[in-house]
């Protein structure tokens, strides 16, 4: 009989605004993870994630974006993170949609993420894809999501992951 | 456990949790090809997730029921190199197969990919796919891709087939039922 599966970890909501927010502890016992974030920022920012608090250059990604003008592609080799809009900003009043599948999360490979981005602020916004890199085979423990440039989350955004 | 009545905003079709059933996982190792068969028609849509590590840039394929007939498959894409964003598309009698991703994949580091198969047991269409695919491996090029397929055929899929073009892979691909 199949097994299901698509289970909530864990959620948080925020009650006040916060620079960043991290899941840890993350059980090893589901193939992918998927995260979803819905959010508004107390400025235009972009969002990036780290695992497993590595804060050292190990990170790279590829994107494609549309800005309701052009189709463009960016790069970005070893960094310290994975940024995974490129193309556009988070809205202060309008919430973005922000999903991030990670694969064999707990396997010895390195860590390939896809992460799309639906973000629409009523004449500006954003649609893209990315495709980001963690250069280690260390289990994922940790995921933590923040804004590059130092501004909050604002109250009422809400990230949840999933267990696949 | 899966808590029945949360909605995943995010999902296709907004699942509920409860909603999704692991059919197979294989974890090939060192294969140009593997097939998940017998597929079940007791779902409504199915979901490929893989992770794999691949011995040559190449690309990705997809068949249903063996199916190698050019005439019966058609994609279009929208990829990003890092530097470039492209659209493009092959009509039907170019290949025997849908690519899954149309841009070379890279070794080393895993390739990763989501495809979805709506109504795939449905004898009175035919069969659509949407797949979402990426690689990178920390150099100016990686590939991020969202394609369609789509299998001219009505019959009910029973069997999917994931092929490379050349050299093989390993790794983990996992066959998902959506109720």
């Amino acid at each position: 009989m199949a097994t299901a599966t698509y289970t909530p970890i864990a959620t948080q909501t925020l009650g006040s605004a916060a620079a960043s927010i991290t899941f840890s502890s993350i059980p090893g016992t589901y193939t992918d993870l998927r995260l979803v974030l819905t959010c508004t920022t107390s400025a235009q920012d972009e969002i990036a994630i780290q695992f497993n608090a590595d804060t050292a250059t190990h990170y790279s990604a590829t994107s494609l974006g549309g800005t309701g003008v052009t189709a463009v592609s960016s790069n970005a080799t070893t960094q310290s993170n994975i940024e995974i809009n490129f193309t556009g900003a988070t809205n202060t009043t309008g919430p973005a949609l922000f999903t991030v599948d990670a694969f064999s999360y707990a396997g010895g490979t390195n860590k390939t993420v896809v992460a799309s981005v639906a973000n629409d602020g009523n004449g500006s916004g954003s649609v893209e894809l990315t495709v980001g890199l963690w250069r280690s085979t260390s289990a994922i423990t940790s995921i933590k999501v923040f804004l590059v440039n130092a501004n909050n989350f604002n109250t009422g955004t809400i990230a949840t992951i999933w267990g696949i | 456990m899966p808590i029945s009545g949360v909605i995943a905003s995010s999902i296709s079709g907004h699942l509920q949790t409860g909603n999704f059933f692991l059919i197979q996982q294989l974890s090939p190792s060192a294969v140009s090809t593997v097939t998940f068969s017998g597929i079940p028609a007791t779902y409504k849509s199915l979901q490929v997730r893989f992770n794999l590590v691949t011995t040559s840039a190449t690309f990705g394929e997809i068949q249903f029921n063996s199916d190698t007939s050019t005439a019966n498959y058609a994609m279009h894409y929208l990829s990003g190199s890092g530097s470039t964003a492209t659209a493009g598309g092959t009509a039907s009698g170019t290949n025997g197969y849908i690519k899954m991703f149309q841009n070379a994949s890279v070794t080393t580091y895993p390739s990763v990919g989501i495809i979805d198969v709506i109504d795939y047991a449905n004898a009175n269409k035919n069969k659509t796919v949407k797949t979402l695919v990426g690689a990178n491996n920390n150099t100016s090029t990686g590939s991020i891709e969202i394609n369609s397929g789509v299998w001219l055929s009505t019959s009910a899929i029973t069997s999917l087939t994931l092929l490379v073009g050349a050299g093989t892979y390993t790794g983990t691909i996992s066959l998902y039922g959506l109720s």
